[in-house]
C-alpha cells in the first residue's frame, strides 16, 4: 500500500507523511465507497452493506490476491526485470494496470451478480487470478536481510 | 461490539503504531515501504505469507461449510508444523530455490487450507 505513496526520491518528511496518511486514506476510501453503495442498495447496516459489496463484485478478492502476489512472488530478480527494464522505474504503472483490470472485473461481477451474492468458488478463483497477475506485473523489490 | 469489530480496531491501532515507529526509527534491513517490510519479514519466518494466505482463504472459501466440525483445529496444527518445518529448512539450506519454494507453496497451500478447513462464518 505504501508503494503508491512513498517514492524513494521524495524528501524524508514527505515519505513520513505518506506513510502515516496512507492507511487513513485507504480506510476513508473504503468507508465512503461503502456508504455510497449501502445507500444505493437501501442497506442501513454498515457490515451488511460491506458483506454485500464483497460478494457482489470481484474487486476485493482480486485485489487481496494481487497484494499476496505482489508481496510474495517467487523470483527475487523479477523486480529488476519488470521495474527497471519494462516500467523504466515508473512505479505507478503496475498499480494503474492492475486497478484497470480490477475495475473491469468489478464491472463484470456487478453486472452478473448485482442482486445476489457471487457463487462461493468465484471469489476464490479471483484471488488466484490476482495472485498470478500481482506477482507477474507488480513484483515487490526483494531486499536481502542484514548480514547476508 | 463483536470480536470481529475489536479485531478491526486492533488492526487499525497496529498500523498507526507501526507507522509512528517506522517514522521514528529506520525500517528493518533498509526497507522503505510496507511491502518491502513484509517481504523482508519472510526471510526470518514463513509465518508471514502463510498467515496472510490462510486469512484470505478464510474470507473467500471454496466450500460453504468446513469438512468436519472444529476443523479449524487442523488449520492451527498444520500452521504450526508448516511454519516450523520451512523455517528450519530455510536455515539449513540457504539456497534461492528453497526460498522460492517456501514462499510460493506457503501462499498456495495456505490459501487452500484457509478456504477448505476454515471457511468464513464457521468460527465465532
Amino acid at each position: 500500500m505504501s508503494d503508491l505513496s512513498a517514492p524513494r526520491h521524495w524528501p524524508r518528511g514527505m515519505i513520513i507523511f505518506a506513510r502515516i496518511i496512507c492507511p487513513f486514506v485507504l480506510a476513508a476510501t473504503f468507508a465512503f465507497m461503502e456508504l455510497a453503495l449501502a445507500y444505493r442498495k437501501g442497506i442501513s447496516d454498515f457490515t451488511e452493506g460491506m458483506r454485500w459489496f464483497i460478494h457482489a463484485t470481484y474487486f476485493t478478492p482480486f485485489f487481496l490476491g494481487v497484494l499476496l502476489g505482489h508481496w510474495f512472488h517467487p523470483v527475487p530478480g523479477w523486480y529488476r526485470i519488470m521495474n527497471d527494464r519494462l516500467y523504466k522505474n515508473k512505479q505507478m504503472i503496475p498499480p494503474i494496470i492492475l486497478l484497470t483490470i480490477g475495475g473491469l472485473l468489478m464491472g463484470i461481477g456487478w453486472g452478473i451478480h448485482s442482486e445476489e451474492a457471487a457463487p462461493t468458488h468465484i471469489n476464490f478463483i479471483m484471488v488466484l487470478v490476482g495472485i498470478v497477475l500481482g506477482g507477474l506485473l507488480w513484483p515487490v523489490r526483494v531486499l536481502p536481510p542484514a548480514g547476508r | 461490539m463483536t470480536w470481529a469489530s475489536w479485531t478491526g480496531i486492533g488492526l487499525v491501532v497496529f498500523i498507526v503504531v507501526a507507522d509512528v515507529v517506522l517514522m521514528l526509527r529506520k525500517a528493518p534491513d533498509g526497507a522503505t515501504t510496507w511491502s518491502e517490510i513484509l517481504r523482508v519479514g519472510f526471510w526470518y519466518t514463513t509465518a508471514v505469507p502463510w498467515a496472510l494466505s490462510v486469512w484470505v482463504g478464510h474470507w473467500f472459501p471454496i466450500t460453504d461449510k468446513p469438512y468436519f466440525k472444529a476443523s479449524y483445529v487442523v488449520v492451527l496444527a498444520v500452521s504450526l508444523i508448516w511454519v516450523a518445518a520451512w523455517d528450519i529448512l530455510k536455515r539449513k539450506v540457504r539456497h534461492n530455490v528453497v526460498q522460492s519454494l517456501a514462499v510460493t507453496l506457503s501462499v498456495i497451500v495456505g490459501l487452500i487450507v484457509g478456504a477448505v478447513f476454515w471457511p468464513m462464518g464457521t468460527v465465532n
